[in-house]
């Protein structure tokens, strides 16, 4: 019993010093975002690899989506004569919910696997040292480029998901009913009013922010070879993605309160 | 001479660990100095305190006169541009080329055109005997040729002090003196302070003017190749004939 209760508080002794770090980290990014000079030359790098490179897998993703919504839809509405609303259905759920998280689930998969690996790998071979000594903020160069590129792409690749998303939900869907290209698309845009769309999609940057300063933090301080490397990249998935699904329960119920008429 | 590097009873432990326990030396500007001791004694460690990479629990570490523990990094990253460190896995960045990593740091601190930059890079690593590997990516090299391409990148800012770890480590006995030869020239032409650590014996006393031993994170013996090799300590004279062939 008394082993069990040790262990306990020194489970949550670790679990307090790694969110005390993760908080420090954030506030040095902040620091660190607001001085110069502005390191536009890797902005652009990570906006190929973390922004381009995400976006195959991210409209693969959306039309596969799309399409199995629609079928779900179209099983359910046919029930009660609805085939019609499928469209619209389809485009709020996309829009609201599915396009956002999944979204965000799918780029802390490959893109904070990737920073949480790239920035640990650099670590255990001292090339984050190597760049500290060469008179080159490595906090900045590497760490505070990312997270603003993740910021940055999110809302674009989850507009790349809605819109795969939806054309596959209109694949699926004129397959079965033959429905035409323009009524799918009046009826599915016909409802979302600015504030079903925007915020929504806003949000994302903060699931962009998360991912980018949580797999940064792991990679950053990684340690322990490549078992240590792989560790990060592992953890910087996992806990991006549960912070991720946490926060978007807050950022739902805060839309909700600014704009009461998206929950109705 | 003026001191270029004064360490002040640095301490530093890493957890349990004491790595350096009060330890103080003194560099002068211009002279080689080698860090002698077994594997673990905190060699590699002081390189990184003297560079500001890792940060003291107590004791000063003056570079050039500025104390760089109580440094903001603005002043530190200053201070940087005038060293040069060697890493012991040479540390290059594996996304850009050989050549890329050494023109590095001329692209971010020098206002040189993108084609100066290139033939500095070009020249510095021609000096290292790597003229042929500028496109060539880190991976493809050897582990003697990347810490060639490292001490090139060390060198681009033509550095007044340069730190250095193991610079003949896991290279041919041919290649280890002719880096030893261009470490000496480097001393003596451009009047870099050399900081050395190194388990190689007849290299360091080739190099260094002055040469310390380090045991159990303490400075056990300091002085020239001859003061070591008489020294009081047992442990200093066997670590200093143990490996004369080596």
């Amino acid at each position: 019993m008394g082993s069990l209760s040790s262990s306990v508080m020194s489970g949550a002794e670790k679990a307090i010093e790694w969110f005390g770090g993760l908080n420090l980290f954030i506030g040095r990014i902040f620091r660190e975002s607001f001085r110069g000079p502005l390191e536009f030359t890797e902005i652009l790098k990570q906006v190929f690899e973390i922004g381009w490179r995400s976006a195959p897998l991210i409209t693969l993703s959306g039309l596969a989506v799309g399409a199995v919504l629609s079928m779900h839809s179209r099983s359910t509405l046919e029930r009660f004569g609805a085939e019609s609303m499928i469209p619209t259905a389809l485009a709020f759920a996309l829009v609201k919910e599915t396009g956002p998280l999944v979204t965000g689930l799918l780029v802390s998969g490959r893109v904070g696997a990737g920073i949480g690996a790239e920035l640990g790998g650099m670590r255990v071979t001292e090339q984050i040292d190597a760049l500290e000594s060469l008179a080159v903020n490595s906090m900045k160069y590497l760490v505070v480029t990312r997270v603003a590129v993740c910021v940055i792409c999110m809302p674009l690749l989850t507009v790349l998901m809605n819109f795969a998303g939806i054309f596959g939900g209109f694949f699926a869907e004129t397959t079965v009913s033959g429905m035409s290209f323009n009524f799918y698309f009046r009826t599915a845009f016909s409802g979302l009013a600015f504030s079903d769309y925007i915020p929504p999609t806003l949000k994302t940057m903060v699931f962009g922010f998360l991912i980018g300063a949580t797999s940064s933090y792991l990679g950053y301080n990684a340690s322990g070879g490549a078992e240590g490397v792989g560790r990060a990249s592992t953890q910087s998935v996992v806990l991006s993605s549960i912070f991720l699904i946490l926060c978007n329960v807050i950022l739902v119920k805060i839309i909700f309160l600014i704009y009461p008429e998206t929950g109705s | 001479m003026s001191a270029a590097i004064q360490l002040d009873k640095v301490s530093k432990s890493f957890g349990q660990k004491k790595v350096l326990q009060d330890v103080s030396l003194s560099i002068e500007k211009g002279k080689a100095y080698a860090l002698l001791g077994r594997s673990g004694t905190g060699k590699s460690v002081t390189l990184k305190l003297i560079c500001g990479l890792i940060k003291v629990d107590s004791g000063a570490v003056n570079v050039d006169g500025k104390d760089i523990t109580k440094l903001e990094s603005g002043e530190l990253s200053e201070t940087r541009k005038h060293m040069g460190f060697l890493f012991q896995s040479a540390a290059l960045f594996d996304s850009i080329s050989v050549g890329e990593n050494v023109a590095f740091p001329l692209r971010r601190h020098t206002k040189k055109t993108d084609a100066e930059v290139r033939d500095q890079a070009g020249k510095i690593l021609e000096r290292v005997g790597l003229g042929k590997e500028y496109d060539s990516m880190p991976a493809d090299l050897s582990g003697g040729m990347r810490k060639r391409a490292g001490l090139a990148r060390a060198l681009a800012m033509e550095p007044a002090i340069l730190l250095i770890d193991e610079p003949s480590a896991g290279l041919d006995p041919i290649t280890a003196q002719e880096i030893d030869q261009l470490l000496i020239d480097i001393k003596t032409k451009q009047q870099t302070t050399l900081v050395v650590v190194t388990h190689n014996i007849p290299s360091a006393k080739r190099i260094a003017d002055r040469l310390a031993v380090l045991h159990d994170g303490r400075l056990l013996a300091e002085g020239t190749a001859e003061e070591l090799e008489q020294s009081e300590h047992e442990m200093v004279r066997t670590f200093m004939t143990s490996q004369q062939g080596g």
